[in-house]
């Protein structure tokens, strides 16, 4: 046997060796396709330690850029403070009575009813407030990663 | 030396430029549920209504309302999309695979449906239901027998 000879065979046997069985190669079964998920059994978790918010990812990394949806979940009578995100968001009101509000005041009498929808800019100041006796549900559509700009931290 | 200079002060302007479109935003924008641009869609006793984007052609954000009792009959779409319940009942499933099947979708709930994938929607609460739909690529309805919508 040349040495040629020799290492092709014995990367044939290094290749049988380490290949799975031919059974293990059958292409596994594609996962599931579509998804529903009843509103009792939605995955919600809290924001942040020191904030009454709660979310639930439906898609995306909220982590990184690249886009993420989510549902936010805001207690009766909250009010966010004057803040703004690194990104633009696109925001429809699912439940509660919702008044988003501009560093101006814009916004300020508009309460905003399931199925509003609200477009904001990133950079800019704006108020959140829950304005009903029942919880308020946002879903949230936004491009980049999810960050809280304070005033007083920029 | 001059034209270099004029070359790195014109690329210079070139990248702000670029960075700064990149940059622009459509600005805010506010729109009640009172004000809602709903549009009835052809054939169907479905209403549409645009919050952003044009779903035929790609990334949007669209309302759909449909009476009490709505049944879609088996459908598809040529873009991926994800939902969430605003008001109603609402059923989603996939007669191939079973998924979906049972599920009462209420305000808050959510599904995803991939593109291509034949499945069935359905109203099945006594007052109208308003689904709320994100699409990333353009979004067409196709019928199996009736071709594309």
């Amino acid at each position: 046997m040349t040495i040629h000879r020799w290492r092709s065979t014995s990367g044939l046997l290094t290749f049988l060796m380490f290949s799975p069985p031919l059974a293990a190669q059958t292409p596994a079964p594609p996962p599931s396709r579509s998804l529903s998920v009843a509103a009792d059994d939605m995955n919600w978790q809290q924001q942040t330690p020191d904030l009454p918010i709660m979310i639930s990812e439906l898609w995306g990394d909220r982590h990184v850029d690249g886009g993420f949806g989510e549902l936010v979940r805001l207690p009766p009578g909250f009010d966010s403070g004057l803040h703004a995100h690194s990104g633009d968001f696109h925001g429809v009101l699912i439940e509660g009575a919702w008044v988003h509000e501009g560093p101006e005041g814009e916004g300020r009498d508009t309460r905003l009813l399931p199925g509003s929808y609200v477009r904001q800019a990133g950079g800019e100041m704006h108020i959140d407030r829950c304005v009903s006796k029942e919880p308020c549900v946002l879903f949230l559509f936004q491009y980049t990663r999810a960050d809280i700009i304070w005033p007083n931290r920029q | 030396m001059k034209k270099s200079i004029w070359c790195i002060v014109a690329a210079m302007t070139a990248s702000s430029m670029a960075l700064a479109q990149d940059r622009a935003t459509p600005g805010n924008h506010y729109l009640t549920a009172a004000r809602i641009p709903w549009a009835r869609e052809a054939g169907a006793p479905v209403e549409l209504g645009a919050l952003w984007g044009d779903r035929a052609s790609g990334e949007a954000g669209t309302l759909l309302r449909t009476p009490p009792g709505f049944r879609s009959g088996l459908h598809s779409h040529t873009a991926d999309y994800w939902a969430v319940v605003v008001r109603g009942v609402w059923e989603h499933w996939v007669p191939s695979t079973g998924e979906g099947t049972g599920i009462r979708l209420e305000s808050g709930a959510h599904w995803t449906q991939v593109k291509t994938q034949l499945h069935e929607d359905a109203c099945v609460s006594d007052v109208p239901c308003v689904i709320f739909l994100f699409n990333k690529t353009p979004y067409v309805t196709e019928y199996p027998s009736k071709g594309a919508k």
